[in-house]
């Protein structure tokens, strides 16, 4: 297998859950549709030109006649993430056509990013916890931490301009006693880490 | 001021000297110099309890060892409180929820250590640098509040004895 196809394939898993895990702040007023644009604009943060990156069809040749429609798609969703800032919201007609491109890519190669059984009930668990507004989507890892105790990495992508500063730390330790607590009762015998990241780096980077 | 106190100093001044413009490497170094605070912090704490002649606490401070300090912060962290709140470790002993909190930060900070020191495929980012470095002020402020409450005696000395044989 070419080096490039497991980091692509990395890179889409990450992007995947980030697509997934968007959030919009619950205290808008409904009748505020651009603060709501402006919400689902600052937790798009998988339009990226990274969630494709190391991206090769010829990876893909088992695709068969799919393999040209993956391409055009990555190709599609490569454009639209190119043509927005890093530093700056896309626009609704922007995210739209990524929406469309990325769940293309996802459709096709959903057989090479399995969810095993233990992920589900990981975020399952993570699902319920009640993230502070600042924090417009996240992931997590699964692995063992250099003890080699079973843990998981939660990774929060806050958008900076909102986060509180003089507060995250405390933020962050109640997340994880409250990950903990929902692992325990979850009988997932896995040690819980949080992590907090800046939303806007992540476009960046 | 002592060693730990110096320690945590200097990691906000790492974190904080370039904040528009950061040094990833001085972001990896604040991260380790903010989870070496607060070992330190426990390191003295503990030896300040436990032998009596100053002297020699320094030598007895040697022999904290990071991988069973990391065990023991995971059974504290770990502790649930009973229906009355309140966290009771299994030998009985009653647990401020302040401990709790500084094992906690422990464990995270250690593996952010290991990260920030030696894998060189994540790249930090000085939001990320600045919450572990708060998250060690933090442990610090927790200390301050707990500090007297024998709990805290306790779990000094199982940060110690951990990693020293026991009799058969």
């Amino acid at each position: 297998m070419n080096m490039s196809k497991p980091e692509f394939l990395l890179n889409m898993r990450v992007a995947r859950s980030l697509f997934g895990n968007q959030r919009v702040r619950a205290d808008l007023p409904t009748a505020n549709i651009a603060d709501f644009s402006k919400d689902f604009s600052r937790a798009a943060i998988w339009l990226t030109p990274k969630s494709v990156e190391h991206f090769n069809a010829a990876d893909f040749p088992e695709l068969g006649e799919k393999q040209a429609e993956l391409q055009d798609a990555v190709l599609a969703f490569r454009t639209i993430a190119k043509e927005v800032p890093p530093d700056e919201a896309a626009t609704n007609e922007q995210l739209g056509n990524a929406k469309v491109a990325f769940e293309r890519v996802l459709k096709i190669i959903e057989p090479y990013l399995p969810t095993h059984e233990e992920s589900k009930d990981v975020e399952t668990a993570l699902t319920g916890i009640p993230f502070p507004d600042w924090v417009v989507t996240w992931d997590y890892e699964l692995g063992n931490d250099e003890d080699e105790t079973p843990a998981v990495w939660l990774n929060l992508y806050a958008d900076e301009d909102t986060a509180p500063k003089g507060t995250l730390a405390s933020t962050a330790a109640g997340l994880t006693r409250q990950l903990r607590k929902r692992l325990t009762d979850a009988r997932i015998n896995r040690w819980p880490y949080v992590r907090l990241r800046s939303a806007q780096k992540h476009k960046t980077l | 001021m002592h060693f730990h106190q110096d320690l945590l100093v200097l990691a906000r001044q790492m974190v904080d000297r370039n904040a528009a413009q950061p040094i990833e490497a001085e972001l990896r170094r604040a991260i380790s110099t903010a989870y070496y605070a607060l070992f330190h912090l426990l390191t003295h704490e503990g030896t300040a309890r436990i032998v009596a002649a100053a002297h020699l606490r320094s030598r007895v401070a040697r022999t904290f060892e990071h991988k069973f300090m990391n065990a023991v912060c995971k059974e504290f962290a770990a502790m649930q409180p009973n229906p009355a709140g309140q966290h009771v470790h299994p030998s009985g002993v009653l647990i401020p929820s302040g401990v709790i909190t500084i094992a906690s930060e422990f464990v995270t900070l250690q593996d952010s250590r290991l990260s920030a020191d030696y894998d060189t495929a994540i790249t930090w980012d000085h939001f990320e640098a600045e919450a572990i470095v708060a998250s060690a002020e933090l442990a610090f402020g927790e200390w301050q509040a707990v500090q007297a409450d024998p709990g805290s005696d306790f779990f000094l000395v199982e940060l110690w004895c951990r990693g020293i044989p026991k009799r058969s």
